[in-house]
């Protein structure tokens, strides 16, 4: 019974491309997008490593801040709309900064 | 429970949907539409989010930025003994960065200048790989630069060519370029380098330079620098590291490795949001498809279960047939959208890539990192085929409790 199953052609389509599938995934994630066995990898680490940062373009680039440590809406501010120069800017991501967490703010009341 | 006849059950179910091919295929293709969809963008995403894991080892601990009036500003080298004095720091390096802000063949574009102390940088070993042609910058080299691969192919410049930053009006794309941004900077370097293609994800839009050729070209002075980054003795100090500069030093921007990696995440994340919306929405319409199909028995499906019934067959036999159905098809959309979005993914999503990676279409197409990993595989699965399975149980229960008599009759 189980073999007339195999040889049924919608289990075994369903069978024949989760393995695939499986075969693909543990090619990716065990050979090209795993560090020690991948030469792209390494060589974009060996950038990563020498500039000091990631320097993604393509994070920040609709504002032309490319530099992950810079807010979006902090450079934009500086010169409003003055560094953007795409319509499709719709990425807003700024990060958590240690410093910013750091404030206090006491109300010292007057005496009568 | 005997499983054969449950595998007899999936093999009548199998046939069924072979017979009414039409209906089957209506549903089937939307649903590899909608999982190649949800799936190119999550593996495009799960790329990205797997380079920032990684490069997270090879950040800066922590790198600190001037504030001036609550804005972003220069750092003054000053500071860098002083951080250095702090218990658990190893390193601290200056680097002056900036943006050219340029207009290439009617395209407003960016290109970044990056200025490293050749003198106090960390050149990886495996950086020479990274180099098409030429060479990387060393110690002494005054008005030399490295080019991205990007910035490279934009001026069509070699390695040898003069590279001259004059007016941007009478840019004159060649082996001399003459380039002045928006604030009137100058500057003049002589290529050294150009970076490979499969780096282009971090450098595509980069013009490296001594930090000394970066200061004079922003104005900076001989004391200022963009930010310094900090490297400690073992990552698990650079909290308490930062902590640590934040209680001393006013007026600056401290930020850590992980809150620039957390931040690729959160990108990319929302780039992906979009797409979910969408996913969403296509979802929805292949599952009201899905439930009109079933709820509508024709007048020959209505008979075949009549008949069943009245040979003996129960009504969660008729039931699980219909769900069984429904199974297989979730299963083989899935599974065929999930491998064509793998494959579209691997082709760098054309069509649609500008959207994808927010790249500027200035910069020429470079390949973008895709990871897939199961978490990301078994939540396809899952939203692939038990939406498809929940909408088919109504339908599938009035096909159950058809009376047999009546539908033989009808």
């Amino acid at each position: 019974m189980i073999f007339q199953l195999i040889k049924e052609r919608y289990f075994a389509r369903i069978l024949f491309s989760i393995i695939v599938f499986m075969a693909l995934y543990l090619y990716n994630d065990r050979i090209s997008t795993n560090y020690q066995r991948s030469r792209d990898i390494q060589m974009r680490m060996a950038v990563v490593e020498t500039l000091g940062g990631p320097a993604m373009p393509i994070i920040a680039q609709c504002c032309t801040s490319r530099n992950l440590a810079e807010g979006i809406y902090a450079r934009r501010s500086d010169i409003p709309g003055g560094f953007c120069f795409h319509s499709d800017c719709d990425v807003v991501a700024t990060p958590g900064v240690l410093s910013e967490k750091v404030y206090r703010l006491t109300v010292i009341r007057r005496k009568p | 429970m005997k499983i054969p006849k449950h595998v007899s059950l999936w093999l009548m179910a199998a046939q069924d949907l072979r017979r009414y091919k039409a209906k089957t295929l209506a549903i089937v293709v939307p649903l590899i539409l909608v999982m190649a969809t949800s799936s190119f963008m999550m593996f495009t995403r799960g790329g990205f989010v797997k380079d920032a894991g990684i490069a997270r080892a090879f950040l800066p601990d922590v790198t600190v930025q001037g504030i001036h009036g609550g804005r972003v500003g220069e750092i003054s080298i000053d500071l860098k003994p002083r951080i250095e004095e702090i218990a658990h720091v190893k390193r601290v390096i200056p680097r002056v960065w900036g943006y050219l802000p340029l207009t290439i063949d009617e395209v407003d574009a960016s290109f970044t200048l990056m200025g490293l102390d050749l003198n106090n940088f960390i050149p990886s070993e495996r950086l020479p790989w990274a180099i098409e042609r030429g060479f990387f910058l060393v110690p002494g080299d005054r008005n030399k630069a490295v080019l991205g691969n990007g910035v490279a192919l934009s001026f069509g410049a070699v390695v040898g060519d003069m590279l001259y930053f004059a007016d941007e009006d009478t840019l004159d794309v060649g082996d001399t370029l003459q380039i002045e941004d928006t604030l009137g900077n100058k500057g003049e370097f002589e290529v050294v380098g150009i970076l490979n293609s499969d780096v282009q994800v971090y450098s595509t839009d980069l013009i490296i330079c001594a930090i000394e050729d970066a200061r004079s070209f922003f104005g900076y002075a001989e004391n200022q620098a963009s930010d310094l980054l900090v490297y400690t003795d073992a990552p698990e100090n650079a909290d308490m590291v930062a902590w640590e500069i934040t209680r001393l030093f006013k007026n600056t921007r401290v930020l850590t490795s992980k809150a620039l990696t957390d931040l690729v995440k959160e990108a990319f994340g929302r780039r992906g949001g979009t797409f979910q919306a969408m996913w969403l929405i296509l979802l929805v319409t292949v599952l009201l498809l899905v439930w009109a199909q079933s709820a509508h028995i024709s007048v020959d499906v209505s008979k075949e279960i009549g008949i069943l019934k009245a040979v003996g067959w129960q009504t969660g036999e008729i039931i699980e047939i219909r769900m069984m159905e429904s199974l297989i098809m979730g299963l083989t959309g899935t599974s065929i959208g999930v491998l064509v979005g793998f494959v579209y993914a691997l082709m760098g999503t054309p069509g649609i890539s500008g959207y994808c990676i927010g790249c500027a279409s200035i910069y020429p197409k470079f390949p973008v990192p895709v990871h897939c990993d199961l978490q990301s595989i078994v939540l396809l699965f899952i939203l692939g085929v038990m939406p498809l399975m929940g909408v088919s149980a109504i339908p599938a229960w009035l096909a159950g409790i058809i009376d047999p008599d009546e539908a033989i009759r009808s």
